[in-house]
């Protein structure tokens, strides 16, 4: 079948309902794709989902369920996992209380206990009502952002909006408070029929620049529920997650889109120092090989990695390029033995090679 | 879908970059950045595949969220690496057309409201004349339809697939397809008025 993939090649009706199809919007898709896919790796819970009227219910498009644990211990609750994908989800707690899942949302049970209840918004919104407690908490936290129950009746909502991350928390019945890890002093209490929101910039470039201003709640919040004129910044906490491979090569593509040339190379190279053994450390080093090569000058050191991108990811579908560009770095370093050699290596392995009539005139000589 | 054999050294369609089948073979290794990369290279497609099979659904941006997860986690089910674009274009046809009959059995059952198709914001005003009154009646059309019809109809008459094509990537047979399209097709040309 036609594949659709480019506007050049779409057939000429297709190309007259056009898509919104922003970096943004992407992003955001991308963002849950690659979410989902990290969860699909991970080791099974240690739950046991037993439904009830599973059938009727998921045609109505909601479903109820009970949890029940495998094997016992004093928090029987923490490391589960709520998620849903096409259809909300309907949870009834031991207690009472009941929390409800929209579509295409998680949830984790960061604790539990006869102490209370701690639940991590990671995506989507989730609405809880809550049996009026007095000793226990219940608390819902998302993107930095904790939400107190007094007992009451609430959703907390957390949507990523490109390189930003919006929490909002409405409350129906009672109150809640909340408190910000932007501003750990301040405890904001939210009456019923009031919306708090805050908008968190998540991008590690443009960390510096104003942020934009928090979209106008749905309700609106009085004065002392007001949301944060200024973005929480990122809480000492959270500074070990910026340093996992993945985000260090996001913020080094980041920084390379940017334009800022040496931070990008720096990133790169603190991915390959902290994590050589990652599936992403190859690309980072052919990303610093054509920074080096391209941006820097420096064919030393773009020669130093991509012949360690070679190396750290073999099998890739850019070594090809990096074959090449490795040709072109020894003629621009003139050392001709080498470039020989990395010529001939690369008209061998790709006799039909995209880069062959380029590779093939480096070096001084015919191969 | 077209199975086209694998080139012994398969090449991007634009000369420059890992070819799918790269990508796929790296994804299947387990590189994240593999998995990133086809995201990259054809989720835009995905994306408009899935508006024009639901323009204006809330639910445009989940197919294609949907048919990715599916696609990047089945890449060891897919015979043809370089056939990874239309491979995933028959995913998001059938996610679309799961969301469809979902969408109709909560509308049947009362839980949802119907959602028109508006054919005015659907169709770009840049679009020809005898183009756009097609597009215009293929839209306002759907709503009436079955959810195999409207399919069938907008892989026919918007995307310009051949019907084995359809068939294909909806995973249905050619007769079948041909009997889906002759209805859906008959009424177009009723209100075309040809």
């Amino acid at each position: 079948m036609s594949d659709h993939s480019g506007a050049d090649r779409l057939p000429s009706a297709a190309r007259y309902v056009p898509v919104d199809a922003s970096d943004a919007r992407l992003a955001r898709v991308w963002g849950a794709v690659s979410e989902r896919l990290e969860q699909r790796v991970k080791p099974a819970r240690r739950w046991v989902w037993v439904t009830a009227g599973a059938v009727a219910l998921a045609a109505a498009g909601a479903g109820a369920f009970v949890l029940v644990s495998s094997e016992r211990g004093p928090s029987p609750w923490e490391g589960a996992a709520f998620e849903t994908e096409h259809a909300p989800l309907t949870v009834a707690l031991a207690d009472g209380s009941t929390m409800r899942l929209d579509s295409s949302s998680r949830v984790e049970v960061a604790g539990s206990a006869e102490r209370g209840v701690h639940l991590s918004l990671k995506r989507g919104r989730i609405e809880c009502k809550v049996t009026h407690r007095r000793a226990p908490s219940f608390v819902v936290t998302a993107d930095g952002v904790e939400v107190r129950v007094v007992g009451t009746r609430f959703s907390v909502e957390s949507v990523r909006e490109g390189d930003a991350s919006r929490v909002e928390v409405r409350v129906d019945e009672g109150a809640v408070e909340v408190r910000s890890s932007g501003r750990p002093g301040e405890v904001q209490r939210v009456e019923a029929g009031r919306t708090w929101s805050q908008v968190t910039r998540t991008d590690p470039v443009a960390k510096a620049p104003a942020e934009p201003e928090p979209e106008p709640a749905p309700v609106a919040p009085s004065a002392e529920v007001a949301p944060p004129s200024a973005p929480a910044p990122d809480e000492p906490s959270a500074k070990p997650a910026t340093e996992t491979a993945r985000t260090l090569l996001e913020e080094a593509n980041e920084y390379r889109r940017a334009g800022r040339v040496a931070d990008a190379a720096r990133a790169y190279e603190t991915l390959l120092a902290r994590h050589p053994k990652d599936g992403r450390a190859g690309l980072a080093a052919f990303e610093l090989g054509r920074l080096r090569m391209d941006r820097l000058g420096d064919f030393a050191g773009a020669i130093q990695a991509l012949e360690r991108a070679m190396t750290l990811a073999p099998g890739s579908g850019f070594r090809e390029d990096a074959m090449a560009r490795l040709v072109t770095a020894y003629a621009r370093s003139g050392n001709a033995a080498r470039c020989s050699r990395a010529r001939d290596a690369y008209l061998k392995r790709y006799p039909e090679g995209v880069h062959r009539n380029t590779v093939a005139k480096q070096c001084g000589g015919a191969p | 879908m077209t199975m086209a054999s694998t080139p012994r050294e398969p090449k991007t369609k634009s000369g420059a970059g890992p070819t799918d089948a790269a990508l796929v073979i790296a994804a299947r290794a387990g590189d994240g950045w593999a998995q990133e990369a086809l995201f990259q290279r054809h989720s835009r497609m995905a994306l408009g595949l899935a508006h024009r099979l639901l323009p204006g659904h809330p639910e445009v941006d989940d197919v294609t969220q949907d048919s990715f997860v599916y696609a990047l986690s089945k890449l060891d089910s897919l015979s043809n690496p370089q056939a990874f674009a239309s491979w995933l274009c028959s995913i998001v046809v059938r996610t679309a057309s799961k969301r469809l009959r979902r969408q109709r059995l909560l509308v049947r059952l009362g839980i949802r409201r119907a959602e028109p198709i508006e054919p005015d914001t659907v169709v770009a005003r840049s679009a020809p004349p005898e183009v756009m009154a097609e597009l215009r009646a293929v839209y306002a059309l759907l709503a009436e339809l079955s959810v195999e019809q409207r399919v069938a109809l907008v892989l026919r008459r918007v995307d310009g697939l051949s019907v084995p094509e359809v068939a294909e990537s909806m995973g249905l047979s050619v007769s079948t397809v041909k009997r889906r399209l002759k209805l859906a097709e008959a009424r177009l040309e009723r209100s075309l008025g040809r």
